[in-house]
């Protein structure tokens, strides 16, 4: 223990000695009194240097500071409550949902915020011509209605249940600054990092080109005038400059790796906050080819792999285990088959199966878009695991667009990636999973590039997307995840845990390591730096 | 003079033009566009999405129309927006950059030219000694190590070990100012420097005793002048020649090992930037990158060329 | 020939890695792929000579497999380029118009920055042994076109070749049997040297990422774990073996290639 720590001690002088942060010019001066500094792009929930809302597939936890959606997470990504409206009610039937406005809410340049900017967003987000990758999820609204300034009502063609989860990511934007503008120029307009308006605590001050963004408190916010002068988030090339520039006291917050983690958490200037990724890693059976047909053969690749092994040496421990997509909340079965290591019960399944006669000992590439040594790593203690079976995998670490033209083209060859290592976000709301198993969502539709077809599936996922009772809903994903439990569509490994720290002079601060980086309600107007 | 000129920079603009067409070609035989590499295969886009996405990025138009366009902007003076880097005008990003990779290179080119020539006329004038035979060692040695070897070396050496130098980035954070900018410059620099020191040190080797044996520096030898003066004055004149064409044609092979020593130290520059555009298939901004490497590469040529004929008088340019 | 000690020194050194790297596996019973998770990152001991990576796979066996994977691919793309630059040389020296299309290729080829080139070309052609290997084959041969078009033209001059082709000898003829002969100098020499920079090509490729992907061992992907300051500063022995693997190989080679160039050009003279 004593020589872990040493060791670690010694890395982390090392790592604060090295890693020099890649910039240009000067940090914003930190002279500047009662402002935080953050790696708030830092990570995998962080999209540096993009700025519209509407294109963002993550990045929210700084976009989150100056934009407000309608509703938020809470910090736990439990439930969903107020946003920018305080309350809101479904019609029984699934078919409207009415939100009603925060009176107080105001846009930066002090115009009221009104039911017309929410009809404005909602038509804007749902046209593909601003370049908003939301138009598909908010398909099923057919009209946004504003029956007076306070109240917005939103029709549904048909009962959407991940609506709500799609509203936490969908920023309100001002009619009035935005809506003299055509649609088509949204997209490349400099509004974005220049001027935009929002109506949240922070307003958007500057943006220095790959380096830093700058905000500042915007006194008329509808929740009380917030307590710090301003926030600044820095860019990093990678994680462990953003950790160099927290050990150096340049910055206050940062996402960091678990390895750091585990440095941090003795510290006592800092504060380790921890969570689920909401990222399930899973080795994926590509159903085009006939050898994972048999369901012995998926079932001895997950007795093969000692998952329990990997979690804890290569991933430190911050992982738990998958037996099905989730792993975490009210869409996790109670009884699972845990599918131990157990090499012995692999080699029996693959004879049952005639693995020597569908394949052998032929080599079976396994594609991933992850680059990092880690996934390296992980790769080759799984090459090393199924070889001892029999199954002899050959890891292939991708670049994401050689990995994307491959599983989702219409025209490549099976064969070139009959397994993959990847990941897929399964929450906080489970309905996620659809696009990844159902049958008519293989590519170009969805994300099915594994191309699942389990028809009971199918049916179980379907009919949980249209149940609008909560505990009903709940119980039909069980069912799913039981069926997957059972039937591997994939090979489930884990869920990571991720990690960020936060300076001990910062009180109020709320974070959590949600997917595409927020949707929760960061009560940003509380934070404040000691002192 | 002119007319050669004239002649020179029409040849080289139509190498440009070839070089922009060979790029656009190989960079959409790759496979994988700037979609699939936006698609987060993690975070799942609708095919809508990605649809409108690649409408209004022009990727649907087809590809000789796509690059009729790029090269009408290009003419322009626009060079377009980079997909990858948030649809920031590429102009800009490449301005950014610039400046650190020109620095870079320039003080490793003259680096490498300076202690090439001197060394390269110490191994000529003690040649068949003891110093000569390492010399020719230490160019064998450099030309065997490639700069991201000895720059990891450097890099354990003076930057973790002895703490004499900084790790990496253009400066520190908080700091800046020109004495910050040189004192992070040391490493990569002397490192891209150590990279193409082998071909000047013997070129100038080899000139200098083509030289040494002339008549020319004889007659200066039994006109009783000091072997000093022989050696800087007359025979030097004489063997600087191939090294100037030298130093021209470094800045390409300097480039590549730019790229190295970039990914090495963090430098924030041109190479960086192009391996991220290349992995993110950001086709404007490759293009863009490829067209001022090009531009660069050729205007050094160009004028190599100018001053070997200015250098030469047996050079006729008609 | 290789009258040069260094010639002899480097040789050596090119056949004993050769045979370490084919014989010493089945000899010592090593694996570049066997994954011990009880022995991450340990020192180097008498268990594994050269200590262990970060899953705990023996870095000698990676280092013998990098030596095999940069051998191979090296000598293959030198080989391959030494074809090409061979035949669109001769190419541009036996017509004006294949003259002034080749040349304006290897003209454009050399302008081409290497690095641009490089790294576009290698994602066009993705990861791997073969693709690597097509990207270095692919990037070297202008250089040997220009010296076998420059060889050709002057030799077209000499007698031996009027005669020929006033006997109406044909050209694959010619070249086969005067041209060829007259011309392994360069050759020789080119692909001597070709294998030395490949080899550099290679580990640069893979030290980025672009080369042969992991988990199959190269030395620049070795090296390029060390990247990570972990790696550089702790876990020494993973990329000092690889390194100095590659600087000894390319000096070598290197070595042999000055010798033969060396014993060729006294051999003329």
């Amino acid at each position: 223990m004593t020589s872990i720590t040493r060791r670690d001690s010694l890395r982390l002088a090392s790592a604060s000695a090295l890693a020099a942060p890649m910039i240009l010019r000067a940090a914003p001066a930190l002279a500047a009194t009662n402002v935080l500094s953050g790696g708030f792009d830092v990570g995998p929930g962080g999209l540096p240097g993009k700025f519209n809302p509407l294109a963002a597939t993550a990045g929210f936890t700084w976009l989150n500071l100056y934009y407000e959606p309608l509703v938020f997470y809470d910090p736990t990504l439990s439930h969903i409550g107020a946003g920018l409206a305080l309350s809101f009610e479904a019609a029984a039937d699934g078919l409207s949902y009415t939100f009603h406005l925060d009176p107080k809410a105001k846009w930066h340049d002090g115009t009221p915020f009104t039911s017309a900017d929410v009809a404005f967003t909602i038509a804007l987000a749902k046209d593909d011509k601003t370049g908003s990758i939301f138009s598909a999820s908010l398909a099923p609204i057919s009209a946004v209605e504003a029956p007076d300034a306070g109240k917005a009502v939103l029709k549904l063609a048909k009962p959407d249940t991940s609506l709500l989860d799609v509203l936490t990511k969908i920023m309100m934007l001002p009619k009035h600054a935005l809506g003299s503008m055509a649609p088509a120029s949204l997209a490349e307009s400099a509004w974005w990092h220049t001027k935009p308006i929002g109506t949240g605590p922070f307003m958007f001050k500057s943006y220095t080109e790959g380096q830093f963004v700058q905000l500042s408190a915007f006194a008329g916010y509808r929740r009380g005038a917030p307590k710090l002068a301003g926030l600044v988030n820095r860019y990093f090339k990678s994680t462990a400059d953003a950790v160099a520039a927290l050990k150096a006291g340049e910055i206050q917050f940062t996402y960091i790796e678990p390895n750091d983690a585990k440095l941090f958490g003795t510290s006592a200037h800092d504060r380790v906050i921890a969570g689920a990724s909401y990222v399930v890693n899973y080795v994926g059976f590509n159903h085009m080819i006939p050898l994972w047909k048999d369901l012995r053969v998926r079932q001895a690749v997950m007795h093969a792999i000692d998952r329990q092994a990997i979690v804890t040496s290569l991933l430190g421990g911050a992982a738990t285990l998958a037996d099905c997509a989730y792993t975490t909340g009210p869409a996790l079965p109670a009884h699972l088959d845990a599918y131990p290591h157990d090499p012995a019960k692999a080699k029996q399944l693959l004879a049952a199966a005639g693995w020597d006669r569908i394949n052998g000992a032929k080599p079976l590439p396994m594609i991933t878009y992850y680059g990092d040594p880690l996934v390296g790593n992980i790769l080759a203690a799984m090459q090393s695991m199924l070889g001892q079976v029999g199954i002899h995998i050959a890891p292939r670490q991708l670049d994401v667009a050689t990995y994307n033209g491959l599983v989702r083209g219409a025209h490549t060859n099976p064969m070139d990636f009959p397994l993959t290592y990847a990941g897929a976000q399964d929450g906080p709301d489970p309905g996620v999973m659809a696009t990844f198993f159902e049958t008519n969502q293989a590519p170009p539709v969805g994300a099915n590039v594994m191309r699942v077809a389990i028809p009971a599936l199918d049916k179980q996922l379907t009919a949980a997307a249209a149940e609008v009772n909560d505990a009903r809903r709940m119980a039909l994903y069980r069912q799913a995840a039981t069926t997957m439990n059972r039937e591997l569509p994939w090979g489930f490994m884990w869920v990571a845990r991720r990690y960020g720290v936060v300076a001990d002079t910062v009180e109020n601060f709320v974070w959590t390591p949600a997917p595409g980086g927020g949707g929760y309600d960061p009560s940003a107007q509380l934070w404040a730096l000691k002192g | 003079m002119l007319r050669y000129l004239l002649r020179r920079t029409a040849a080289a603009a139509l190498m440009l033009v070839l070089l922009s067409m060979v790029t656009f070609a190989l960079l959409r035989a790759a496979p994988g566009d700037p979609i699939a590499a936006y698609v987060s295969p993690t975070i799942p886009m609708s095919a809508r999405a990605i649809a409108a996405l690649r409408h209004r990025l022009g990727l649907d138009l087809p590809l000789a129309e796509q690059y009729l366009l790029w090269a009408w902007h290009a003419l322009n003076g626009n060079l377009g927006r980079s997909i990858g880097h948030g649809e920031i005008p590429v102009a800009m990003l490449i301005a950014d950059r610039i400046g650190p990779t020109v620095l870079l290179m320039g003080t490793g080119i003259l680096l490498s030219t300076g202690f090439g020539v001197v060394l390269g006329i110490v191994a000529a004038v003690w040649r068949g000694g003891t110093l000569d035979a390492l010399l020719a060692g230490l160019g064998a040695l450099a030309l065997a190590s490639p700069a991201f070897l000895t720059g990891l070396l450097a890099l354990f050496l003076f930057a973790a070990r002895w703490h004499l130098l900084p790790a990496g980035g253009l400066i520190t954070p908080g700091g800046g100012g020109w004495a910050d900018v040189a004192w992070h410059l040391v490493l990569p620099a002397s490192v891209l420097a150590a990279a193409q020191i082998a071909m000047p040190l013997r070129y100038m080797r080899a000139a200098m005793i083509e030289s040494l044996g002339t008549q020319y520096v004889r007659t200066a030898r039994a006109k009783g002048l000091s072997p000093a003066r022989v050696v800087l004055l007359h025979a030097l004149r004489n063997a600087l020649l191939p090294v100037v064409t030298l130093t021209g044609a470094t800045i390409g092979t300097a480039i590549g090992g730019a790229v190295f020593v970039e990914s090495v130290f963090d430098w924030p520059g041109m190479g960086s930037l192009l391996v991220s555009a290349v992995s993110a298939r950001d086709y404007p901004l490759v293009m863009g990158i490829a067209l001022v490497v090009g531009a660069f590469v050729l205007a050094a040529n160009l004028v190599t060329d100018l001053v070997y004929a200015a250098v030469d008088p047996r050079i006729r340019i008609a | 020939m290789l009258r040069r000690p260094g010639g002899i020194a480097g040789g050596v050194f090119i056949v004993l890695l050769a045979a370490a790297a084919w014989g010493l596996p089945p000899l010592l019973g090593l694996n570049p792929d066997a994954v011990d998770l009880a022995a991450i990152h340990a020192a180097p001991s008498a268990a594994h000579w050269l200590g262990t990576d970060g899953v705990g796979r023996d870095v000698l066996a990676r280092v013998l497999q990098g030596a095999r994977v940069s051998l191979v691919i090296a000598t293959v793309a030198a080989a391959i380029s030494a074809a090409i630059g061979f035949l669109v040389g001769s190419g541009a020296a036996f017509g004006t118009l294949t003259d002034i299309v080749c040349m304006r290729a290897v003209d454009l080829a050399m302008t081409l920055p290497p690095a641009v080139l490089l790294l576009v070309l290698s994602a066009i052609v993705g990861q791997g042994e073969r693709p690597t290997t097509m990207v270095l084959a692919l990037l070297s041969w202008p250089l040997l076109a220009r010296l076998v078009r420059a060889r050709l033209l002057e030799l077209r001059e000499r007698e031996f070749v009027l005669a020929a082709q006033a006997t109406g000898a044909g050209r694959w003829h010619i070249l086969r049997r005067h041209v060829l002969p007259n011309m392994a100098d360069i050759l020789i020499v080119y692909v001597t040297l070709q294998i030395a920079t490949n080899v550099l090509m290679e580990a640069g490729l893979s030290f980025l990422g672009l080369g042969v992907p992991p988990p199959t061992a190269t030395w620049g992907n070795m090296l390029g774990e060390a990247r990570s300051i972990d790696v550089l500063t702790l876990y020494t022995w993973q990329w000092i073996a690889p390194g100095a693997a590659l600087l000894a190989t390319t000096l070598a080679i290197g070595l042999v290639g000055e010798a033969v160039r060396a014993g060729f050009d006294t051999g003329h003279a």
